[in-house]
């Protein structure tokens, strides 16, 4: 058997490692920190979600974390999710075909060589 | 939280714990919690929807987010239960096996006129029923379209891409097995043939 070929990893899947990046973080943070990290371009609703956390537990992508914070602070009935190095590796790799793909885009012209810093 | 929430949210809470419900059991149990905090917190932070149109919007959002999720877990369930997917195939192999060849000797008995018995009388009996043989003949026509579900929907991946809080629900076959996908491509030619045969028959062009 020949070994899998990494897939592209769906939009969702990607937004949920990239939120999770910066430290764990529960369903509603998750959402959230989609929102801010594709300046408001990716929302991501419940649903796909939690379908998407489902999966990605079961790929050893996140991890539910046993650190909690204070009960006076939060509910407890909230998991909180970090990555994985499985989850991390991913996210980098992923990062790293979208940089070729960015760096091979502006060898061909098709966008802008990269901005100069510091100009107006 | 939600004795907080504000009538227009009220309203809406109950159409999402109503989406929830529709979740399978198990992913209820591990994550219906979660998921109507998260909603919670997204509600109480939202602008509220004061204006039927918002509230409307809002509304149909939820579903589009959640009735493809709804749809992918329920048939996600059902494949992890199905190694009966297995079990179901192999069924299915051996109803199109009689299936083909009982045609066969169709073919044999009224077209090629081979000094076969009916089929007719040694499947159903001597006196057979109306009924009996409106069974018999429906399944004759509709066995390979029930095989070719058996062997796509174990390889059938169901993808939800939310952009800009639209749902869009994407259908993908997997890969499958070589013999699986010659078992597949023949039920579905039986099936357009056989369907054709019937519909363009129904249509009186033959």
């Amino acid at each position: 058997m020949t070994p899998t070929e990494p897939q592209p990893l769906t939009p969702a899947v990607f937004h949920i490692l990239f939120a999770l990046a910066d430290g764990e973080k529960h369903g509603y943070r998750i959402m959230q920190a989609v929102k801010i990290n594709s300046r408001g371009e990716f929302t991501i609703g419940p649903g796909t979600l939690y379908g998407s956390i489902k999966r990605m537990l079961a790929d050893d992508l996140i991890a539910e974390s046993e650190e909690r914070p204070d009960p006076e602070l939060d509910d407890q009935r909230r998991h909180y999710y970090r990555l994985t190095d499985t989850g991390r590796n991913t996210l980098q790799a992923d990062l790293a075909r979208m940089d070729a793909l960015l760096q091979r885009a502006r060898a061909l012209q098709i966008l802008p060589a990269s901005p100069t810093r510091g100009t107006p | 939280m939600s004795d907080m929430a504000s009538p227009a949210q009220r309203l809406v809470l109950p159409v999402y714990k109503r989406l929830l419900a529709s979740y399978p059991a198990a992913f209820r149990q591990r994550f219906e919690q979660e998921m109507l905090l998260a909603f919670q917190d997204w509600l109480n932070a939202e602008p509220t929807p004061r204006s039927k149109a918002q509230q409307l919007k809002l509304a149909s959002s939820l579903i589009a987010d959640m009735l493809p999720s709804i749809i992918h877990e329920h048939l996600s369930e059902w494949r992890s239960t199905m190694k009966v997917s297995s079990i179901i195939q192999k069924v299915a192999l051996a109803a199109l096996a009689a299936w083909a060849v009982i045609w066969a000797w169709f073919i044999g008995k009224w077209f090629l006129l081979l000094p076969l018995a009916d089929p007719n009388k040694w499947l159903l009996g001597e006196d057979y029923s109306h009924t009996a043989n409106s069974i018999f003949g429906a399944a004759l026509f509709i066995i390979p379209f029930l095989a070719l579900l058996a062997f796509v929907i174990p390889v059938l991946k169901i993808q939800t891409l939310t952009e800009n809080g639209d749902g869009v629900l994407m259908l993908r076959l997997q890969k499958m097995g070589k013999a699986q996908a010659l078992v597949a491509w023949v039920c579905l030619g039986a099936t357009v043939i056989l369907w054709g045969m019937v519909f363009t028959a129904r249509m009186g062009w033959w």
